[in-house]
């Protein structure tokens, strides 16, 4: 139980073979900001965000051989904003609602067979519902999606220097949406300040089979020496597209605790369905994969038992990347994207990690990359929308004398890539009513950076037969002020830095019976 | 933000030597009057002074109450929670602070102890003689340093004890529209459990 939400997990065993586990949680942050907005505040009625997530586990071993599963699990998510006089959001929008609500379940049945030292196998079905909504005034979109997903994973062991994994992963979507949205911008162009002219699509029940096989061998031809060559099957029938990818991975260890390890692999991504990519009215059907070569190489090093440092630089080359196009069809309209992106990725990564002792666990985590990409038509490349160019994480856990605890977590990143608007530099639109910003280079600046402290404290009390956990997580203990995005004046001639959320405690209570 | 940062850091490593420092699991100790969980509260004469938007506003001396709770983790170091609660005044204005804090402290001398914390505080006031009642103010990060006496005036017991503990705080809230830096001084009556007498290390008999 927290200032946020509530919950409750009960775990019980059935006989020696099986047992359950079942978990709801809900959560009241709406009540509570219902109660703290003034009656004169600009909105007639509101559903606070609020949530609610539901999880069942069951286990049962027959014998040793097997083993079933069975994981069900969901959430719904909801948010309502209706305000009092909704022109005071633009002359462009009408009605007077902003709303978001997303819900998914899934049920997931696992088998796994390990008849003997050489060959196992795990079976794994899923079936899946999702739906969800968005409205903000009269601009409005709305989905639902019956997934099913197949998966199974065979390995067969010949020796101790060659063993052979094997699998399907298949599956089914059946979609259905409605759409009515100007269309959003994709990576790479500026933000829009004026609503577009909205777009309308409607698709009933398409059907979307994603059919997947892969193959690995395990090579181990030296001591110390592992060769993992693979290769992966798939097809995407909504761009009726078939891709052969093939992988491999190597790894030595050098000494008792150093390993060095290398990859190379080809990788592809169907078009994204949820942004429209391939819808005919927002994009374009006949777009085709994209595609990525990763190369890795890094190094291993567990100086002692319970420490382990691992750097590895990477490269990712991207090629057939789904870029914006002015281009025409011959019929005269918009292709709106096409194939004809590229981009490259490197960097590298450090962790160090140190395992639970008695009193210590922790982690560092530092990636330092560069993220460019080269638009279509274009022969020049561009920082990434999206580039991050410092990510530290640093998190310690230490156990205190009686039953108390103390956790930090420390987060640093680099601000994302921001295109400067030009100060005094907006045209007034006539039409619209609005100014339109005048640019500067395309992410020639980047927000402040993003850093935040969290501290925890826990207390826990053991009696006979229950245990009762006391806890008080600080999160942005120093309050800082992390940029979202940039937000200007009706003119444009004035600037500031849209806040994330400031210091908030979570206090709590966990009972476990 | 430099010295906001600078400050806490400054806290948070005192927090952290209180927690860290109390390494070695505890066994069997001999009984003292602080010893176990404390519990208490008290009252305090506040004087905080504000600064609002860039302008100095000087102090608005008011008074408050604090409650704590916590558990000595070894004979010196203890972890526990503090809220306090004040109403302050300057002229017309009338206004209302405090906070939520995780503390450390530290044992220096005798019953003397230090302590250190971080929390989340806030601080609002309003111009009772004006007909806009808006409430100025804000919340924000909250730190304290500060410094205790515990006295125990009656009877001795084996083990805790009832305690009359002056206190001198000093708390920073930098955040917000409104900063502050405020001291609390007052008197708390602490109630110290003790051990249950299979944790003591008694002499045999």
């Amino acid at each position: 139980m927290s200032l946020l939400d509530s919950g409750i997990y009960v775990e019980a065993p059935i006989g020696d073979k099986a047992a359950v586990a079942a978990a709801v949680r809900r959560s009241y942050i709406d009540w509570l900001l219902n109660s703290a907005i003034p009656s004169n505040a600009p909105i007639t009625d509101i559903t606070l965000p609020r949530y609610y997530d539901y999880q069942f586990l069951a286990n049962y071993r027959p014998a040793p051989a097997h083993d079933l599963r069975l994981f069900v699990f969901g959430s719904d998510d909801t948010f309502r904003i209706v305000f009092r006089n909704a022109g005071q959001a633009g002359t462009e929008v009408a009605g007077n609602q902003v709303a978001f609500s997303t819900t998914f379940f899934r049920a997931l049945a696992t088998y796994r067979y390990v008849p003997s030292d050489k060959f196992e196998n795990t079976f794994r079905i899923s079936q899946g519902h999702d739906s969800g909504g968005f409205q903000a005034f009269q601009f409005h979109s709305s989905y639902t999606l019956d997934i099913t997903h197949l998966r199974d994973t065979a390995r067969y062991e010949w020796s101790k220097k060659l063993a052979l994994t094997a699998g399907l992963d298949c599956g089914y979507y059946r979609v259905s949406d409605n759409v009515y949205m100007p269309s959003a911008p994709q990576e790479g162009q500026e933000a829009r300040t004026t609503y577009g002219p909205a777009q309308q699509t409607s698709v009933i029940g398409a059907n979307v089979f994603l059919p997947g096989a892969f193959a690995e061998l395990e090579l181990r031809p030296i001591k110390g020496l592992l060769i993992l060559p693979g290769l992966r099957f798939d097809y995407f029938s909504d761009i009726s597209e078939a891709t052969w990818a093939p992988r491999l991975t190597v790894r030595y260890q050098l000494t008792k605790p150093v390993a060095l390890k290398g990859g190379v692999g080809l990788f592809y991504q169907e078009p994204d369905p949820y942004t429209g990519q391939t819808d005919k009215n927002f994009g374009n059907p006949d777009l085709k994969a994209e595609r990525a070569i990763h190369y890795s190489l890094g190094v291993e090093w567990r100086p002692r038992e319970h420490l382990h440092l691992d750097l590895t630089g990477f490269y990712k080359d991207l090629s057939n990347w789904i870029s914006t196009t002015t281009a025409i069809r011959a019929d005269g309209t918009p292709l709106h994207l096409d194939n004809n992106g590229a981009g490259r990725v490197y960097g590298m990564e450090v962790v160090a990690r140190h395992d639970l002792t008695a009193k210590f666990t922790g982690w560092l985590a530092y990636t330092l990359s560069h993220a460019t990409r080269r638009d279509s038509g274009s022969t020049t490349y561009r920082l990434f929308e999206y580039d991050q160019t410092h990510i530290l994480t640093v998190l310690g856990i230490y156990q205190l004398p009686r039953n108390w605890s103390v956790g930090a977590r420390f987060r640093l990143v680099s601000g994302d890539p921001s295109t400067p608007v030009v100060m005094g530099g907006a045209v007034f639109n006539a039409s619209s009513g609005q100014y339109s910003p005048s640019f500067g280079p395309k992410y020639s600046d980047r927000l402040p950076p993003f850093a935040q402290f969290d501290l925890r404290v826990d207390k826990r009390w053991i009696f006979n037969s229950w245990m009762l956990n006391a806890y008080l997580d600080l999160q942005n203990v120093f309050d800082r002020a992390n940029p979202e995005a940039m937000q200007y004046n009706y003119n444009y001639t004035k600037q500031q830095v849209r806040q994330g959320l400031p210091i908030y405690p979570i206090l709590g209570l966990r009972g476990e019976i | 933000m430099r010295r906001q940062l600078l400050f806490g850091l400054a806290v948070l490593l005192v927090f952290s030597a209180s927690a860290a420092g109390s390494a070695r699991a505890q066994d069997l100790e001999p009984p003292r009057e602080r010893q176990g969980y404390w519990v208490g509260a008290g009252g305090f004469g506040v004087f905080p002074h504000l600064n609002e938007e860039g302008r100095n506003r000087g102090f608005y001396p008011g008074y408050g109450f604090t409650f704590r709770f916590g558990q000595l983790l070894t004979e010196r170091l203890g972890l526990g929670l503090q809220f306090d609660m004040g109403t302050i005044s300057k002229g017309s204005d009338k206004g209302a602070l405090g906070g939520l804090i995780m503390e450390g402290s530290a044992r220096l001398w005798r019953n003397l102890s230090a302590h250190a914390g971080l929390g989340i505080g806030y601080v609002d006031v309003s111009d009772s003689k004006s007909t806009d009642t808006t409430l100025r103010g804000g919340a924000g990060s909250y730190y304290l340093l500060g410094a205790s006496y515990d006295f125990f005036p009656l009877p001795k017991l084996l083990t805790g004890g009832w305690a009359l503990t002056p206190t001198v705080d000093f708390y920073i809230m930098p955040d917000g529209n409104i900063h502050t830096y405020t001291f609390f001084a007052g008197l708390q009556i602490l109630r110290w459990l003790g051990f249950a007498r299979e944790k003591l290390l008694l002499p045999e008999e």
